[in-house]
């Protein structure tokens, strides 16, 4: 009888439901910019901070196992301007650093991580210039994130709302705004993979990504993809397209598409196997 | 030793007794605590920061100039976090809004842009939330008993996800038909529940569960919505698009026993350029209603009883 009141206690103790939004408080807090973090463990913000720099990093992670949440407080870049070369929150070469809860604004890199085993979430980044997320990282993912009006900067390179590389799992992500600058003649990518060979792409919304001139739009590019997985993703242009846009493409047909919505591309769904239940409107 | 291992035993029953009691009585969500305590209501908010609630708050009626209780006036940047507690009005047409940042009723001030509305109970307010600006978050709010619309939210990039909306009644003094969430401009409507909205008795008005207008690329999906209650000569809607410029639906849930006109409504076919950028509705279920997908791009698996 104590056994089972026991293992029901236990049970009960472990049901505690994880809090959507929890604040974290038991961490260590991050008071200055910028900041560099060397020992492992919680790091988290309890406080908005702005930058003015225009080169580095506003907080760079130099070790592995690390966490930074940000408390949905704000880490913002934008008096920088847009020739700005800094980085918002920055690793290379690290292992398992997970960022979330970030407002991240007005960087060059809003949030980018080299390594592995990375996760990117809940994060929202707006007027980055020319990536808002980039994670280069085998098993990494990117989720529930928002990225809004990346774009802008001054070397006229190619903005990109998310940008992974290697098996990376991007999933339930918005992308809206995405914004070559005027004159650059260069591209504009919501979501840019390279060398996704087994990861999925699912859930994300991704509109309003727009080339300059004649250069192509891109909602979901994969380049060098293998067996990714494509699903239900919702990639909306309003207005005529660029003719060399597209919605969706894969590298071969080993990539599979399937319940995706495409509206207002010139280009629908590229070189993917068709899944079935995709729904493609093209721009005329 | 029988004994010391029964003493365990209990010892161990005893805190496990603890932590169950202590995870049964927790809240859902976690308290946020690095805030600007909201200690009374009607508050004014004129800079960016943290808010939040540490108790519940009543909204006194003030008949000759209602009052919105918490209203955010030219700030950007601002998080509303009631943290779970409950901002009650008066009700009737005394109430003002519960969350309000509203350049567009109030156009002497700057918009309010970024602004979070999260884990607040809104109850007998008119109406519960209204935002107007760009990049806005409403999520996990429950509104109850608002006058006109539940959840209002107009501007671009914005996002009104994981809400409970539960009956709205209309009001005849309202320029909006009751809608329990109604967007403009650009707002994703993400896994909300809808239930319960009515028209005012004499009204002759419509109800609509999400009403959608000038859309362009929005996604409405994984939403659930039942009980929609027009007056009359009114009807009733499930999601109402008008000119949905290449908005996506899916994914949504719509049971309306007292029978309504359309599940997914995409009005104003003929407007020019819509044939161009129409909007797509895949896998929507719609029990109840006398049709399902009206006048948008059929995508598939919508299934009709």
């Amino acid at each position: 009888m104590n056994r089972h009141l026991l293992l029901c206690g236990l049970l009960a103790g472990l049901s505690l439901p994880g809090p959507a939004t929890a604040e974290t408080t038991h961490c260590t807090p991050i008071t200055t910019l910028p900041a560099t973090i060397s020992q492992q463990g919680l790091y988290c913000l309890a406080q908005d901070f702005s930058t003015s720099a225009t080169s580095g990093n506003a907080i760079t992670i130099n070790t592995n196992n690390v966490t930074i949440d940000c408390n949905d407080r704000r880490l913002g870049g934008l008096a920088a301007g847009a020739g700005t070369v800094a980085n918002g929150i920055h690793a290379s070469g690290r292992a398992n650093i997970t960022v979330r809860n970030c407002q991240v604004r007005g960087f060059r890199y809003g949030i980018s991580l080299h390594g592995s085993g990375h996760t990117v979430e809940d994060n929202r980044l707006d007027g980055n210039t020319t990536i808002g997320i980039y994670v280069g990282g085998e098993g990494s993912v990117v989720r529930g994130n928002r990225v809004r009006e990346t774009g802008g900067n001054a070397a006229h390179t190619g903005p990109k709302g998310i940008r992974t590389v290697d098996n990376v799992d991007i999933i339930d992500n918005t992308v809206t705004g995405v914004v070559a600058t005027a004159g650059s003649g260069e591209s504009a990518w919501g979501i840019d993979t390279w060398k996704n060979h087994r990861g999925v792409i699912a859930g994300n919304r991704i509109r309003g990504v727009r080339a300059d001139g004649s250069a192509p739009a891109h909602g979901i590019s994969n380049s060098v993809s293998g067996r990714i997985s494509l699903v239900e993703n919702r990639i909306i242009n309003a207005g005529p397209a660029n003719i060399a846009s597209s919605a969706m493409s894969c590298s071969d047909a080993d990539g599979i598409a399937t319940g995706n919505h495409v509206n207002g591309y010139a280009g629908g769904i590229k070189y993917c196997t068709d899944g079935g239940r995709n729904t493609v409107v093209l721009s005329p | 030793m029988n004994m010391l291992r029964a003493w365990s035993l209990r010892v161990a029953v005893a805190v496990a007794m603890v932590a169950a009691v202590l995870a049964l009585t927790a809240p859902a969500e976690a308290e946020t605590k690095h805030c600007t305590e909201i200690a009374a209501v009607p508050y004014r908010i004129t800079a960016p920061g943290h808010y939040c609630l540490h108790r519940d708050l009543q909204l006194a009626s003030t008949a000759s100039a209602p009052k919105n209780a918490i209203y955010i006036s030219g700030a950007s940047h601002v998080v509303v976090d009631c943290n779970g507690h409950t901002i009650t009005g008066p009700g009737g047409a005394d109430s003002g809004a519960g969350v309000v940042a509203d350049a567009l009723y109030f156009p002497t001030v700057r918009p309010a842009n970024n602004i979070v509305v999260r884990n607040c109970r809104l109850a007998a307010v008119r109406p519960g939330i209204s935002l107007h600006g760009h990049g806005h978050v409403v999520e996990d709010n429950h509104v109850d008993g608002a006058m006109g619309a539940g959840i209002r939210v107009s501007g671009l990039d914005g996002v009104v996800r994981r809400n409970r909306v539960s009956n709205t009644v209309g009001w005849t003094g309202t320029s909006w038909r009751v809608t329990g969430i109604a967007v403009t401009g650009g707002i994703d409507v993400l896994d909300n529940s809808i239930d319960g909205v009515t028209a005012a008795a004499g009204s002759d008005d419509d109800a609509f569960g999400i009403y959608v207008s000038s859309q362009p690329n929005a996604v409405i999906a994984g939403n659930r919505i039942r009980h929609l209650v027009k007056d009359h000569l009114g009807a009733a809607y499930g999601i109402y698009l008008d000119k949905p410029e290449r908005a996506s639906i899916h994914g949504n849930r719509l049971s309306n026993p007292e029978g309504a006109v359309g599940g997914v409504f995409c009005d104003d076919p003929a407007e020019p350029g819509f044939e161009q950028y129409p909007a797509i509705a895949s896998d929507n279920l719609f029990n109840g209603f006398l049709g399902g997908v009206v006048g948008c791009v059929d995508g598939g698996d919508n299934v009709m009883q």
